[in-house]
């Protein structure tokens, strides 16, 4: 015979639910056009530096090289559009389309990454990809506002 | 076999259990957060970087990577996607995974415990192939710059064709000189086992990038002796 001490404790396990939920459940818009709580501009400056270079192929292969020292396989290139896409498994699979674009007498280079099915909007990953990239390019990776 | 208990177990030792499992999820949503190191140049990637590449000398940029494809073939790939002009080519097959210590494994633990482990079942291998300069010596290189918006063949031809005669026969010379390149090849599969989980990997045996290395070096020598 059920108590009313167990329908209570059922009750606070159907409360705990939606909230365990709460984190992954987001409406179909929000899933296509990812417009989360982080305006676009702010995605893009985190995700964006520039380089000192007008060299748009040198950029594109230290992109290429970089991606592969950090374990990436190279999905697809292309030298006129300026984008590489790779995809590193490691028991899970992180996907990054990274597009090299010039401005001036300078280099912008974009990554936008995704971590299994959920988007990377943590700084830190791509300021450490950045990082990696300005090394093999001998080259200062610089914020842009 | 164990009979699985019910979500909403009347017993008090579960009911905590599942309670507390729903807690950490509650606080963190459905998702494992990426691993901070997914970005960061390692030891282990050093020497997968060690493993990937080769130095091949003496041949054209074309001519490592036309070798190189047909190696690629040569093992089964399909073609994916290719962009000369960056020295890329990507390639995948897709093959069986059986695996006879696999099965064995399965087998005495299905013996022993009564249950049926998924085993390994197809699997989808995917390759990038990557032909770079070797340091400083490409020589085509120092005409990509400024390339911007111009496909670098285009800047390359304007820049040459601006050249007083003599320069330009040195130029064509230069860039149709056999130089060192480095070509560095990844693989990676995705398995799916019998119960249609998968599992994803790099491929670090040594002894895979060895042979490929091997037939490709091969390759190079019979594309040189046109054979």
């Amino acid at each position: 015979m059920k108590t009313l001490f167990q329908h209570a404790k059922k009750m606070v396990l159907i409360g705990i639910l939606p909230l365990a939920l709460g984190g992954c459940v987001a409406t179909m818009k929000e899933q296509v056009l990812d417009s989360t709580n982080e305006s676009q501009l702010q995605k893009r400056s985190y995700q964006t530096r520039a380089f000192d270079t007008t060299d748009k192929q040198k950029v594109l292969r230290a992109v290429i090289a970089t991606l592969q020292d950090l374990g990436f396989l190279i999905d697809r290139a292309d030298s006129t559009l300026g984008s590489i896409s790779a995809t590193k498994l490691d028991s899970y699979l992180l996907k990054i389309t990274v597009s090299v674009r010039p401005r001036g007498d300078q280099i912008l280079v974009r990554a936008n990454a995704q971590y299994n099915v959920t988007p990377v909007e943590d700084p830190k990953p791509y300021q450490d990809f950045f990082n990696s990239l300005g090394k093999s390019l001998f080259l200062q990776a610089q914020n842009v506002d | 076999m164990k009979k699985q208990k019910p979500f909403f177990s009347s017993s008090p030792s579960a009911y905590r259990r599942r309670t507390l499992m729903l807690i950490p999820l509650a606080l963190t949503g459905c998702v494992t957060p990426m691993p901070p190191e997914a970005f960061q140049v390692s030891q282990a990637l050093l020497d997968q970087r060690q493993l990937q590449s080769r130095r091949f000398d003496g041949l054209t940029e074309q001519a490592a990577l036309v070798s190189s494809a047909n190696v690629l073939q040569d093992m089964g790939f399909n073609l994916e996607n290719s962009e000369v002009s960056l020295g890329v080519l990507t390639a995948n097959k897709q093959r069986d995974a059986t695996n006879a210590g696999e099965i064995v494994g399965a087998i005495f633990l299905a013996l022993l415990l009564g249950v049926a482990a998924p085993v390994s079942k197809s699997q989808s291998i995917r390759v990038s192939l990557v032909v770079q300069p070797a340091g400083s010596e490409s020589a085509i290189a120092p005409f990509y710059a400024g390339a911007s918006g111009a496909t670098p063949k285009e800047t390359a031809k304007k820049a040459i064709s601006a050249m007083p005669d003599a320069e330009q026969k040195a130029v064509i010379a230069a860039a149709t000189k056999p130089g060192n390149y480095i070509v560095r090849v990844t693989f990676q599969r995705v398995v799916t086992r019998t119960d249609n989980s998968i599992y994803v990997e790099t491929i670090s045996d040594a002894e895979i990038y060895q042979e490929f290395f091997d037939k490709l070096s091969k390759s190079v020598f019979i594309e040189a002796q046109q054979i």
